[in-house]
């Protein structure tokens, strides 16, 4: 599902756009880099504590 | 055709080997591909595989995207979770050996796909899937590549590049879009000829799941959702419910509630998340799994459940043991119990086996 919110956010929101997307689920180190690659993304950060992880993003910004 | 004269195609990716194969070839003929993975809410893939410690030698990663990653193509994820409540309720074409509705699900993904738009707004000129004739025994038959065309109305735009060559000539192949001879006849249930596709390709890596992408061809799991449905006494789900029959025991003492208990720290974790919308209970010590109560309860109920709960901790052989109740408003309360044995909890209580 994280995928899913930050790819309906990514549709309505303009390029530059920064935003940060809380997750609970492992998998988003492997899916949103792979997602940010495909789409031309930025992870500009990622920080996780023992409750979540916290991924920063910059849409349509490839560096 | 698409503004700009190349064909466009969007290729339905499940994670699997043959929708990657089946994009992959039509790639190589020069055509624009487009992925699109649809979220169902029973997909295998997904955090699901992500909550489970004892998965952590396998990769947390979610296949199609993986897959579309490899092929270099952008994937659309989309979220069909409420339109497709009607297809696993009310299947035209029935169900399959679970509550696998393989045929009309198979035909409503192709119809979606074909209604979408590309991510630049521009239409797609036909729709690619990894069928092959004879794979799978409810959808993927000779007698239904026709209906999955007609019902979901794509026609001649839909392409199977893993088994064209054994069916009619498609819109594409006769536009010249793509090449039928470079197309394959692969039928049967055999992998072969998919595996050494993918060798030819250099595809070494790939998902194989073992029960396919969907968790409603899974037994015990259709035998969740049944017993969801007959608690309830309506065949109806939402999200959250088709999410946690994916997780934990599941252990239903009386017909008015069921427990989800988890059954190792990435469970207790994720089922964290729901202490708001269900009334949850631990060991006070922490030292065993969190669990939900999914169902009205009175004061017995959460009795008996305390004691079901703590025959799954550390402190199971101990005479008695701490229970903290957390109730959906945020109140708390502890409750000293004695912990069930093993003989204590039927098998029938255990709900899907």
């Amino acid at each position: 599902m994280p995928l899913i919110l930050a790819q309906e956010f990514a549709s309505r929101a303009d390029a530059g756009t920064e935003f940060a997307l809380l997750a609970t689920d492992p998998g988003v180190h492997e899916d949103i880099p792979a997602w940010c690659r495909m789409h031309g993304h930025r992870l500009v950060s990622t920080d996780e504590s023992s409750t979540e992880i916290r991924m920063t993003i910059r849409l349509y910004t490839v560096d | 055709m698409s503004s700009t004269l190349q064909p466009k195609a969007v290729a339905l990716i499940s994670g699997g080997l043959d929708s990657m194969l089946a994009a992959k070839v039509i790639m190589d003929q020069g055509v624009d591909v487009e992925g699109v993975n649809f979220y169902t809410g029973f997909c295998v893939e997904g955090h699901t595989h992500a909550i489970r410690k004892r998965q952590q030698e396998r990769a947390k990663r979610n296949n199609a995207l993986w897959v579309a990653n490899q092929l270099g193509i952008k994937l659309h994820v989309v979220d069909i979770v409420e339109e497709y409540k009607d297809v696993v309720l009310n299947p035209k074409h029935g169900y399959g050996k679970n509550l696998n509705p393989c045929l009309d699900c198979k035909i409503f993904m192709v119809g979606k796909a074909m209604e979408m738009t590309g991510f630049h707004g521009e239409q797609f000129d036909f729709a690619v899937t990894g069928e092959v004739i004879g794979q799978r025994p409810k959808s993927q038959r000779r007698e239904t590549m026709p209906i999955i065309a007609q019902e979901s109305g794509a026609e001649d735009r839909l392409l199977r590049p893993l088994c064209a060559k054994s069916l009619p000539e498609t819109l594409p192949e006769r536009m010249g879009w793509v090449k039928r001879e470079d197309l394959f006849g692969f039928s049967g249930r055999t992998r072969k000829p998919q595996m050494e596709l993918a060798r030819k390709f250099g595809i070494e890596d790939y998902a194989q799941p073992a029960g396919g992408c969907c968790f409603l061809t899974d037994e015990t799991y259709s035998n969740k959702l049944k017993d969801l449905w007959k608690a309830r006494d309506r065949r109806d789900y939402e999200l959250d419910d088709v999410v946690l029959l994916k997780i934990g025991r599941h252990i239903r003492p009386q017909p008015n509630f069921k427990l989800v208990i988890a059954r190792e720290e990435g469970e207790s974790r994720f089922l964290q998340g729901y202490r708001k919308q269900f009334t949850s209970l631990r060991e006070v010590s922490l030292k065993g799994p969190l669990a939900l109560i999914d169902g009205r309860v009175d004061l017995e109920d959460v009795r008996l459940a305390a004691k079901i709960v703590a025959r799954y901790g550390q402190s199971r052989n101990k005479p008695t043991v701490a229970m903290e109740i957390q109730y959906k408003d945020g109140s708390g309360q502890h409750m000293d119990v004695v912990p069930f044995q093993p003989h204590q909890i039927p098998d029938t209580w255990h709900v899907g086996s």
